[in-house]
């Protein structure tokens, strides 16, 4: 189709092709298969991208406090070990077991 | 339906059905995905009723919707055929793509079939702002007035943009023709 008369009239017969276009009717069941759809949906609830990342900082946040915790507890727990070793230089010292005097 | 009433919901979708499938079915240009598409148009027109301010007709509103699902609907297949392109490429998915190249609109007249096929294929090629100025007015023979009130425009850019959809329309298929 080399004719400039001939590709303009395709051009214009392909531009009107549209014209008195017939609307589709729609399937029947549409609303059945909206709602069964939207039940089907609600039955599945998906996690939302924010709710799994609010539970996953609250995680954390619970993984960093016990951690704290815990270092906290074993900081202020090593004085009584320090004490119980004085206990034992104590009933050393009553019992005279750390004595470096030799009474032989 | 703002309520959450059923029967509203219900006649909302009997009312507008059609109008709604029709215009999917313009954009995306598959009788299969224009009924997919136009499920979701509905569930969204369910789900956002509380947003619809009443300052527009309903169906002015339905219609946004119905272009956005629409669009929504080709971004994600277009991405899904780079994706397959690119596994095909690197030899992962041999599987043929599911493309159909030419449209055959039942609606059309029997003796403009192959041009109307070769229509869509160049209006597929608009910017997206041309592509729904056009599709609106011959799709849905919708007046100059409506179109600008669904995509939110002056009547005046309205015209311009279906002058440039049909001046591009023009060119591409004069090049087509020309190929032949």
């Amino acid at each position: 189709m080399k004719n400039n008369q001939d590709i303009e009239k395709a051009v214009q017969q392909t531009l009107d092709s549209l014209d008195n276009l017939q609307q589709l009717e729609a399937n029947e069941f549409l609303y059945a298969k909206i709602r069964q759809r939207m039940d089907n949906t609600a039955k599945v609830v998906p996690m939302n991208y924010n709710r799994v990342m609010l539970r996953l900082a609250a995680v954390l946040v619970l993984f960093i406090g016990i951690n704290g915790l815990s270092f906290y507890v074993l900081k202020h727990s090593s004085a009584p070990a320090t004490q119980t070793t004085s206990g034992a230089n104590a009933f050393a010292d009553a019992y005279n077991l750390n004595s470096n005097t030799d009474s032989y | 339906m703002l309520k959450g009433d059923e029967i509203a919901f219900k006649t909302v979708v009997d009312t507008y059905k059609k109008m709604v499938y029709n215009t999917v079915l313009g954009f995306v240009q598959n009788l299969h995905d224009a009924e997919d598409v136009t499920q979701d148009v509905f569930i969204k027109v369910y789900e956002n009723i509380g947003r619809f301010k009443q300052q527009s007709k309903l169906s002015t509103w339905i219609y946004r919707i119905s272009i956005t699902q629409a669009t929504d609907f080709l971004r994600y297949k277009n991405r899904k055929k780079r994706a397959g392109f690119l596994s095909s490429l690197f030899g992962d998915n041999n599987e043929p793509l599911n493309e159909p190249v030419d449209f055959a609109h039942p609606g059309v007249l029997a003796e403009n079939k192959e041009q109307a096929a070769i229509l869509f294929s160049a209006i597929n090629k608009l910017p997206q702002n041309q592509k729904t100025a056009f599709i609106l007015q011959k799709v849905q023979d919708l007046s100059q007035q409506k179109i600008a009130g669904i995509m939110e425009l002056k009547e005046g850019a309205v015209e311009s943009l279906l002058m440039r959809a049909k001046a591009n329309l023009k060119k591409s298929l004069t090049t087509y023709y020309s190929s032949l």
